[in-house]
Protein backbone atom coordinates (compact mmCIF):
# COMPACT_ATOMS: atom_id res chain seq x y z
CA UNK A 1 0.00 0.00 0.00
CA UNK A 2 1.28 3.50 -0.94
CA UNK A 3 1.34 6.26 1.82
CA UNK A 4 1.44 9.85 0.84
CA UNK A 5 1.46 12.63 2.83
CA UNK A 6 -0.68 15.94 0.62
CA UNK A 7 1.11 19.33 1.94
CA UNK A 8 -2.00 21.94 1.31
CA UNK A 9 -0.81 25.21 0.69
CA UNK A 10 2.92 24.12 -0.09
CA UNK A 11 2.59 25.17 -3.36
CA UNK A 12 1.45 28.71 -2.17
CA UNK A 13 4.24 28.59 0.20
CA UNK A 14 6.98 28.03 -2.42
CA UNK A 15 5.43 30.76 -4.57
CA UNK A 16 5.68 33.00 -1.74
CA UNK A 17 9.32 32.22 -1.23
CA UNK A 18 10.32 32.76 -4.39
CA UNK A 19 8.57 35.72 -4.54
CA UNK A 20 10.27 36.97 -1.46
CA UNK A 21 13.53 38.53 -2.74
CA UNK A 22 11.91 40.70 -5.26
CA UNK A 23 9.33 41.92 -2.52
CA UNK A 24 11.95 42.23 -0.16
CA UNK A 25 13.70 44.41 -2.64
CA UNK A 26 11.11 46.72 -3.03
CA UNK A 27 10.28 47.16 0.24
CA UNK A 28 14.24 47.44 1.08
CA UNK A 29 14.39 50.65 -1.70
CA UNK A 30 11.63 52.40 0.05
CA UNK A 31 13.30 52.48 3.44
CA UNK A 32 16.47 53.46 1.49
CA UNK A 33 15.07 56.16 -0.40
CA UNK A 34 13.49 57.57 2.85
CA UNK A 35 16.33 57.72 5.09
CA UNK A 36 18.66 58.92 2.02
CA UNK A 37 15.95 61.80 1.36
CA UNK A 38 15.35 62.38 5.41
CA UNK A 39 19.51 62.93 5.42
CA UNK A 40 19.14 65.27 2.24
CA UNK A 41 16.59 67.40 4.36
CA UNK A 42 18.77 66.96 7.50
CA UNK A 43 22.05 68.32 5.62
CA UNK A 44 20.44 70.70 3.36
CA UNK A 45 18.78 72.38 6.45
CA UNK A 46 22.53 73.17 7.98
CA UNK A 47 24.04 73.99 4.88
CA UNK A 48 20.76 76.74 4.20
CA UNK A 49 21.32 78.12 7.90
CA UNK A 50 25.58 78.88 7.15
CA UNK A 51 24.16 79.88 3.67
CA UNK A 52 26.90 82.31 1.91
CA UNK A 53 26.99 81.85 -1.96
CA UNK A 54 24.59 78.85 -1.54
CA UNK A 55 27.04 76.38 -3.08
CA UNK A 56 26.86 73.84 -0.31
CA UNK A 57 23.00 74.12 -0.82
CA UNK A 58 22.95 74.03 -4.39
CA UNK A 59 25.49 70.84 -4.81
CA UNK A 60 24.02 68.36 -2.14
CA UNK A 61 22.63 66.13 -4.52
CA UNK A 62 20.92 62.62 -4.58
CA UNK A 63 21.80 60.33 -7.71
CA UNK A 64 21.02 56.40 -8.42
CA UNK A 65 24.09 54.46 -7.25
CA UNK A 66 25.05 51.89 -9.91
CA UNK A 67 25.10 48.50 -8.34
CA UNK A 68 24.80 45.07 -10.05
CA UNK A 69 22.43 42.46 -9.28
CA UNK A 70 18.67 42.16 -9.37
CA UNK A 71 17.77 42.48 -5.69
CA UNK A 72 20.28 45.35 -5.10
CA UNK A 73 19.47 48.49 -4.74
CA UNK A 74 21.54 51.74 -3.87
CA UNK A 75 21.09 55.79 -3.85
CA UNK A 76 24.36 58.04 -3.82
CA UNK A 77 24.19 61.68 -1.64
CA UNK A 78 26.94 63.82 -2.72
CA UNK A 79 27.99 66.57 -0.93
CA UNK A 80 29.86 68.35 -4.00
CA UNK A 81 31.07 71.94 -3.06
CA UNK A 82 35.00 72.48 -3.16
CA UNK A 83 34.23 73.68 0.77
CA UNK A 84 32.04 70.99 1.81
CA UNK A 85 34.76 68.78 3.30
CA UNK A 86 35.93 72.00 5.21
CA UNK A 87 32.49 72.43 6.99
CA UNK A 88 31.96 69.01 7.84
CA UNK A 89 35.87 68.85 9.18
CA UNK A 90 36.54 72.41 9.97
CA UNK A 91 38.69 74.94 8.55
CA UNK A 92 41.39 77.77 9.88
CA UNK A 93 41.60 81.01 9.22
CA UNK A 94 40.05 81.97 6.16
CA UNK A 95 39.52 85.79 4.30
CA UNK A 96 36.05 86.62 2.75
CA UNK A 97 34.47 89.94 1.31
CA UNK A 98 30.97 90.67 2.39
CA UNK A 99 28.74 91.48 -0.29
CA UNK A 100 29.36 95.79 0.84
CA UNK A 101 32.85 94.56 -0.04
CA UNK A 102 33.91 94.81 3.70
CA UNK A 103 36.66 92.50 4.05
CA UNK A 104 36.72 89.92 6.75
CA UNK A 105 40.38 88.53 7.07
CA UNK A 106 39.92 85.54 10.28
CA UNK A 107 36.97 83.29 10.49
CA UNK A 108 35.15 81.98 7.95
CA UNK A 109 32.14 82.78 6.43
CA UNK A 110 29.85 81.41 9.22
CA UNK A 111 31.84 82.68 11.92
CA UNK A 112 34.15 80.37 13.91
CA UNK A 113 35.08 77.17 12.17
CA UNK A 114 35.29 73.64 14.56
CA UNK A 115 33.95 70.86 12.68
CA UNK A 116 30.27 70.70 12.42
CA UNK A 117 30.29 66.64 11.07
CA UNK A 118 26.90 67.14 9.72
CA UNK A 119 27.68 65.13 6.96
CA UNK A 120 29.12 62.46 8.66
CA UNK A 121 26.99 62.05 11.55
CA UNK A 122 23.76 62.38 9.50
CA UNK A 123 24.70 59.21 7.05
CA UNK A 124 25.92 57.19 9.89
CA UNK A 125 22.65 57.65 11.59
CA UNK A 126 20.68 57.31 8.42
CA UNK A 127 22.83 53.82 7.51
CA UNK A 128 22.21 52.50 11.19
CA UNK A 129 18.26 52.98 11.19
CA UNK A 130 18.39 51.12 6.87
CA UNK A 131 20.17 48.43 8.90
CA UNK A 132 17.31 48.39 11.51
CA UNK A 133 14.49 48.66 9.73
CA UNK A 134 15.92 45.86 6.87
CA UNK A 135 16.74 43.60 9.69
CA UNK A 136 13.22 44.12 10.97
CA UNK A 137 11.77 43.63 7.14
CA UNK A 138 13.92 40.12 7.07
CA UNK A 139 12.48 38.86 10.61
CA UNK A 140 9.15 39.86 9.79
CA UNK A 141 9.12 37.62 6.85
CA UNK A 142 10.53 34.83 8.26
CA UNK A 143 13.82 35.01 8.86
CA UNK A 144 15.16 33.37 12.27
CA UNK A 145 18.37 35.22 12.38
CA UNK A 146 20.11 38.11 10.75
CA UNK A 147 23.91 38.69 10.90
CA UNK A 148 25.05 41.82 10.11
CA UNK A 149 28.59 41.37 8.25
CA UNK B 1 28.95 56.04 37.05
CA UNK B 2 31.01 56.11 33.93
CA UNK B 3 31.61 59.51 32.25
CA UNK B 4 31.54 59.01 28.74
CA UNK B 5 33.98 62.47 28.40
CA UNK B 6 36.81 60.37 29.78
CA UNK B 7 37.27 59.27 26.96
CA UNK B 8 37.64 61.95 25.07
CA UNK B 9 40.43 62.90 27.37
CA UNK B 10 42.03 59.65 27.25
CA UNK B 11 42.27 59.96 23.56
CA UNK B 12 43.70 63.32 23.78
CA UNK B 13 46.31 62.27 27.02
CA UNK B 14 47.35 59.30 24.57
CA UNK B 15 48.50 61.99 22.03
CA UNK B 16 49.86 64.52 24.49
CA UNK B 17 51.78 61.79 26.22
CA UNK B 18 53.90 61.09 23.23
CA UNK B 19 56.98 63.19 22.83
CA UNK B 20 57.34 62.51 19.12
CA UNK B 21 53.95 63.14 17.84
CA UNK B 22 54.23 66.83 20.53
CA UNK B 23 57.93 67.27 18.92
CA UNK B 24 55.96 68.32 15.27
CA UNK B 25 52.80 69.21 16.79
CA UNK B 26 54.56 71.89 18.80
CA UNK B 27 50.61 73.80 19.68
CA UNK B 28 49.49 70.82 21.30
CA UNK B 29 46.15 68.84 21.25
CA UNK B 30 42.86 70.59 20.94
CA UNK B 31 39.14 69.19 21.13
CA UNK B 32 37.42 70.72 18.48
CA UNK B 33 38.99 73.84 17.57
CA UNK B 34 42.64 75.11 18.69
CA UNK B 35 43.48 78.41 20.31
CA UNK B 36 44.20 81.30 18.68
CA UNK B 37 47.65 81.45 17.04
CA UNK B 38 48.32 77.79 16.61
CA UNK B 39 49.91 76.97 13.38
CA UNK B 40 50.55 73.33 14.41
CA UNK B 41 48.53 70.98 15.95
CA UNK B 42 46.00 67.81 16.61
CA UNK B 43 42.56 68.06 16.73
CA UNK B 44 40.13 65.91 18.23
CA UNK B 45 36.80 66.23 17.17
CA UNK B 46 33.57 63.71 18.12
CA UNK B 47 31.82 63.24 14.85
CA UNK B 48 29.55 60.49 15.38
CA UNK B 49 28.15 58.63 18.93
CA UNK B 50 25.42 55.83 19.70
CA UNK B 51 25.52 54.10 22.83
CA UNK B 52 24.24 50.38 22.40
CA UNK B 53 22.13 48.83 24.60
CA UNK B 54 21.41 45.61 25.95
CA UNK B 55 19.44 43.60 28.31
CA UNK B 56 17.84 47.61 29.54
CA UNK B 57 20.82 49.30 30.05
CA UNK B 58 24.61 50.53 28.21
CA UNK B 59 26.24 48.03 26.90
CA UNK B 60 29.50 50.00 24.95
CA UNK B 61 29.54 53.22 23.66
CA UNK B 62 30.18 53.83 19.57
CA UNK B 63 32.03 56.61 18.69
CA UNK B 64 33.75 57.99 15.85
CA UNK B 65 36.66 60.62 16.35
CA UNK B 66 37.91 62.84 13.73
CA UNK B 67 41.28 63.05 14.58
CA UNK B 68 44.11 65.28 12.50
CA UNK B 69 46.95 67.34 12.33
CA UNK B 70 46.52 70.66 11.10
CA UNK B 71 49.61 73.05 10.08
CA UNK B 72 50.03 76.20 8.51
CA UNK B 73 51.80 76.09 5.29
CA UNK B 74 54.49 78.14 6.32
CA UNK B 75 55.04 76.60 9.86
CA UNK B 76 57.74 73.49 8.35
CA UNK B 77 55.72 71.30 9.75
CA UNK B 78 56.08 67.36 8.50
CA UNK B 79 52.67 66.84 7.62
CA UNK B 80 52.91 63.23 6.89
CA UNK B 81 55.29 62.12 9.55
CA UNK B 82 52.67 63.97 12.13
CA UNK B 83 49.63 62.07 10.66
CA UNK B 84 51.61 58.80 10.73
CA UNK B 85 52.52 58.98 14.23
CA UNK B 86 48.93 59.63 15.28
CA UNK B 87 47.94 56.22 13.38
CA UNK B 88 50.97 54.79 15.34
CA UNK B 89 49.08 55.77 17.99
CA UNK B 90 45.83 55.23 18.05
CA UNK B 91 45.36 52.20 15.43
CA UNK B 92 44.76 49.40 18.30
CA UNK B 93 46.79 51.54 20.68
CA UNK B 94 46.29 50.84 24.60
CA UNK B 95 44.23 53.96 25.99
CA UNK B 96 43.08 52.82 29.76
CA UNK B 97 39.72 54.84 30.53
CA UNK B 98 38.32 54.52 33.77
CA UNK B 99 34.91 52.45 34.41
CA UNK B 100 35.20 51.22 30.85
CA UNK B 101 37.09 48.15 28.78
CA UNK B 102 38.07 49.10 25.16
CA UNK B 103 36.72 47.25 22.67
CA UNK B 104 38.99 48.67 19.53
CA UNK B 105 40.61 51.71 18.31
CA UNK B 106 40.99 51.83 14.54
CA UNK B 107 40.99 54.08 11.36
CA UNK B 108 37.90 54.03 9.59
CA UNK B 109 38.75 56.21 6.88
CA UNK B 110 41.83 58.14 6.01
CA UNK B 111 41.35 61.87 5.30
CA UNK B 112 43.70 64.91 3.70
CA UNK B 113 42.92 68.36 2.85
CA UNK B 114 44.54 71.18 1.84
CA UNK B 115 42.91 74.38 2.72
CA UNK B 116 43.78 77.56 0.31
CA UNK B 117 42.71 80.34 1.35
CA UNK B 118 40.09 82.66 -0.79
CA UNK B 119 41.70 85.54 -0.99
CA UNK B 120 45.51 85.07 -0.30
CA UNK B 121 46.37 81.83 -2.03
CA UNK B 122 49.82 82.11 -0.22
CA UNK B 123 48.05 80.79 2.57
CA UNK B 124 47.24 77.17 3.04
CA UNK B 125 46.42 74.83 5.60
CA UNK B 126 47.61 71.15 5.36
CA UNK B 127 44.58 68.61 7.19
CA UNK B 128 45.72 65.23 7.50
CA UNK B 129 44.45 62.06 9.49
CA UNK B 130 41.63 60.34 9.98
CA UNK B 131 38.06 59.08 11.19
CA UNK B 132 39.18 56.56 14.39
CA UNK B 133 36.39 54.22 15.55
CA UNK B 134 36.24 54.00 19.18
CA UNK B 135 34.39 51.15 21.09
CA UNK B 136 34.50 50.43 25.19
CA UNK B 137 32.57 48.30 26.57
CA UNK B 138 31.04 49.40 30.22
CA UNK B 139 32.97 47.15 32.83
Amino acid sequence: MKAFVVWNGLQDYMDALRQMPAECAGEAKHIVEGEVNAAYVTISAVYGAHRHTGTLQKRLTISPLKVAGQYTTGLKLTSGSPIAWLFDNGSQARHYTTAKGVQHDTGAMWGKTPPTHIFTKTVAKGKRVVVDRIKTMVLRRGATAVTET
Amino acid sequence: MVDSSDIDAALTAKLLADTTLMAMATDGVFIDEASPGATKFVIISLADEVDVATFGGRAYEDALYLVKFVALSTAGANVKAAAARIDVLLENGTITVAGYTRMTVHREARLRQTEVDALDPTIRWFHRGGHYRAQFSIT
